[in-house]
C-alpha cells in the first residue's frame, strides 16, 4: 500500500512540475513580498486590487511580448527577515522573473516597535507642553488612532499636527479629521489632472466600487514601469531588463517619469495641502489647494547616496 | 500648572485604570477560585473586542442602544466560549501541576490568537463611540471625552456587582467556600464542578466586556490580547493574585502611575508596570491584598 502511495505522489509531483514548466514558457510571473498584517493591511489591500487590475487589463490587450502576466503574492509579515525568505522562494521555488513590494520596510521596522493602539494614557501630558504644532512619525492606522483618540480631548482646538495623510489614513479617520491642518500625500488621485489618471479612477471605481489609494496608484505606476522596461529590453528576463531601468522613461498615471540613472529611484515627487471636505467625496476629508513637490527637490542627491551605499 | 491639571491626569489615569480592572479581576478571579494562572485570558478579551467590532457594523451606528447591546451580548458570548473551553480542557487541569497548566492555556493562547488572524485578519479596526458617549466634556479649561467618564461609571458599577455576587449571595458564598473548603463543600452535596464552571464563566465574562469597552476606547489589533494580558499579570502581581481588591488597586496604580510617571520622566511611563511589579515582588511578594503562601 505504502509503496502505491509513494508513486501516486511523484506521479502528482512531475505533473505539477511539467504543468509549471509549460506555464513558464508564454506567462511573466511577478512575485510580490506584500506587508499584509497589521498597519500594512490597508496598503495591501488596495495595492492588490490595483494590481490585479492591471495585470487583467494587460492579459486582456494580449499581455506584454505576447506572455501573459502572473502574480504571486507572499506575505512578509512586516518583517525584513521574513520578507527576504519569502523572496528567495519566489525566486527560487515560484521561478518569478521580477519581484515587487515591500510598501515600506524601513517603517515597518519602526512600527512593528510602536505598536501602540492606545494613545490615551500620554495625551493629557502632551496637551500640558501646549503644542503649536505636533510632527509626527505616525502613519497610516496609527495616525489615525491617534487623531480619533486627542479629538475628544480637545487638542486639535489648540494644536495643528502634521504628517502623511495618504487616502488610506483619511478614509480610516473619516469625518474625525480636523479641517484646516497641513500635510502631504504620495499620490492623491485628486489632485492628479493626466488623463490616464482619470481613466484609472474610472475603471477602479467602477470596478471596485471605491476611491484608489496612493498605494493603489503607486502599485499601478510600478507596473507601468515594469512593463515598459520588459518591453524597451524586449525580453521579460530579469537580467536583460534590468539594463534598460536606469534612465527609463514611462508614462504614469502622474505624467511622464524616469527613473535615475544612477540608482533606479523615480522622480516621482509629493503632493502638500489642506485638510478639507469635499462635497464629491462622502465620509472622508481630502487635501485641498495641492502643491506639487518635485521629486528633485525632494530626492537624496546621487552623491549622498553613493555615500550611504556601502 | 494648576491643580486642575493633575486632578484632569488623576481622572484619564483611573478611566484607563478601570478598563484594566474589568479584565484583571476575571483573571484574578479564575485564579482564585480554580488555581490556574489562565494566559489565553488576555485572547478572551481581545475575542471579546473583535466580537464587538462586528456586531457593531451590523446593528445602528451612533445609537447608545446598540453600544449597550453589545456590552450585554458580546460578554455572554465570551462566557459561552468559555464553557466550551472549561468542560473539555481545563477542567482535567485543577490540581495538576503548574507546567501542565502553563502549557494548555499557553496553548490556548497561541491557537485562540491564529483564529482571530484568521477570522478577522491583520486590519486595525476600532467600534465607533455611540454619539452620546462621543463628544467630550468641559473640565475647567480642559476637554475629557466623555467615554472616559462612562467607563469609569462602569468600572466602579462592575467592582461594587463583583463584591455583591462574592460576599452577599448565594452564589458566591459557595464559590468563596470552594476557594478555602472544596472537599467540604463537596461533601455538604455541592456540585463543586459546576460553581468551577461558572466561576470561569464569569471570569470570561469580565474579559469579553473588558474588550467591548476597549474597542471603543482605543483601536484593536492582534496585538491586544499579548498587551493585556501581561498587563493583568502586572495587576495580579502587585494586588496579589486570587484577590478582586487587589486587582481593583493594583489597576488603579498602573492607570494613575502611568499617567504621572509621565509628568517628570515621559519616557517611563511604559516600563513602570513592569518597575511596579518588580518592586512589589522584592518587597512583598505575595501582592499587597494577597496572603503569603504557606
Amino acid at each position: 500500500m505504502k509503496g502505491k502511495h509513494v508513486k501516486i505522489f511523484i506521479t502528482v509531483l512531475a505533473v505539477m512540475f511539467m504543468a509549471s514548466m509549460a506555464q513558464a514558457g508564454d506567462t511573466i510571473r511577478i512575485g510580490w513580498t506584500a506587508d499584509m498584517p497589521g498597519v500594512g493591511a490597508t496598503f495591501y489591500a488596495s495595492q492588490k486590487k490595483a494590481i490585479e487590475m492591471f495585470i487583467e487589463q494587460t492579459n486582456a490587450a494580449g499581455g506584454v511580448l505576447g506572455k501573459k502576466l502572473e502574480l504571486v503574492i507572499r506575505d512578509s509579515k512586516l518583517k525584513p527577515d521574513v520578507g527576504a525568505t519569502m523572496a528567495r522562494e519566489l525566486i527560487l521555488s515560484e521561478k518569478c522573473e521580477f519581484l515587487i513590494g515591500p510598501t515600506s520596510s524601513g517603517v515597518a521596522l519602526a512600527v512593528t516597535k510602536l505598536g501602540e493602539t492606545n494613545y490615551a494614557p500620554y495625551i493629557p501630558t502632551l496637551m500640558a507642553k501646549k503644542p503649536e504644532v505636533i510632527y509626527t512619525n505616525l502613519w497610516g492606522g496609527g495616525l489615525s488612532s491617534f487623531i480619533k483618540q486627542a479629538k475628544p480631548y480637545g487638542l486639535f482646538k489648540k494644536a495643528s499636527i502634521t504628517s502623511l495623510y495618504d487616502l488610506d489614513m483619511l478614509r480610516a479617520t473619516g469625518m474625525d479629521m480636523p479641517e484646516g491642518l497641513l500635510g502631504y500625500s504620495r499620490c492623491p488621485f485628486y489632485a492628479v489632472n493626466t488623463l490616464s489618471m482619470q481613466v484609472f479612477v474610472e475603471q477602479y471605481h467602477k470596478k471596485y466600487n471605491e476611491w484608489p489609494s496612493d498605494w493603489a496608484c503607486m502599485a499601478y505606476d510600478g507596473l507601468i514601469a515594469l512593463t515598459t522596461a520588459i518591453k524597451k529590453a524586449d525580453s521579460a528576463k530579469s537580467e536583460d531588463v534590468v539594463k534598460v531601468l536606469g534612465g527609463l522613461r514611462f508614462l504614469s498615471l502622474r505624467g511622464p517619469r524616469y527613473l535615475r540613472a544612477q540608482d533606479h529611484m523615480a522622480d516621482v515627487g509629493l503632493y502638500v495641502g489642506y485638510t478639507a471636505k469635499d462635497p464629491k467625496y462622502k465620509g472622508f476629508l481630502i487635501l485641498k489647494d495641492v502643491v506639487v513637490v518635485p521629486a528633485q527637490m525632494v530626492w537624496l542627491p546621487v552623491a549622498e547616496v553613493k555615500k550611504l551605499q556601502p | 500648572m494648576g491643580i486642575e491639571f493633575y486632578l484632569f491626569l488623576l481622572i484619564n489615569g483611573l478611566s484607563q485604570g478601570m478598563v484594566l480592572f474589568i479584565v484583571a479581576s476575571g483573571l484574578s478571579l479564575v485564579f482564585g477560585v480554580l488555581r490556574v494562572i489562565n494566559f489565553a485570558h488576555g485572547s478572551l478579551y481581545m475575542i471579546g473586542a473583535f466580537l464587538a467590532f462586528s456586531l457593531s457594523t451590523l446593528l445602528p451606528a451612533g445609537s447608545i442602544f446598540s453600544f449597550l447591546l453589545l456590552m450585554l451580548l458580546v460578554p455572554l458570548a465570551v462566557a459561552l466560549l468559555g464553557l466550551g473551553l472549561e468542560i473539555p480542557l481545563f477542567r482535567r487541569i485543577y490540581g495538576k501541576e503548574h507546567l501542565l497548566q502553563l502549557l494548555l492555556t499557553y496553548a490556548l493562547l497561541l491557537i485562540l490568537d491564529d483564529a482571530c488572524r484568521l477570522i478577522w485578519g491583520g486590519d486595525i479596526r476600532n467600534v465607533a463611540r455611540p454619539d452620546l458617549l462621543a463628544g467630550s466634556i468641559k473640565f475647567f479649561d480642559m476637554f475629557l471625552p466623555t467615554y472616559n467618564v462612562f467607563i469609569l461609571v462602569v468600572g466602579p458599577l462592575i467592582a461594587v456587582g463583583l463584591w455583591f455576587l462574592l460576599y452577599r449571595t448565594r452564589a458566591g458564598n459557595l464559590i468563596r467556600a470552594a476557594v478555602s473548603h472544596p472537599e467540604m463543600v463537596g461533601a455538604l452535596g455541592v456540585n463543586v464542578s459546576r460553581v468551577m464552571t461558572a466561576t470561569f464563566m464569569l471570569g470570561c465574562w469580565l474579559a469579553g466586556l473588558g474588550g467591548v469597552l476597549m474597542s471603543a476606547l482605543a483601536n484593536i489589533d492582534l496585538g491586544i490580547g499579548m498587551e493585556k494580558i501581561i498587563e493583568c499579570f502586572a495587576v495580579v502581581v502587585i494586588g496579589g493574585l486570587g484577590s478582586i481588591g487587589g486587582a481593583l488597586l493594583g489597576s488603579l496604580i498602573l492607570g494613575v502611575g502611568v499617567a504621572f510617571i509621565q509628568l517628570p520622566l515621559s519616557r517611563a511611563a511604559i516600563v513602570f508596570p513592569y518597575f511596579a511589579m518588580a518592586l512589589i515582588l522584592i518587597i512583598r511578594p505575595w501582592g499587597l491584598f494577597g496572603k503569603p503562601e504557606r
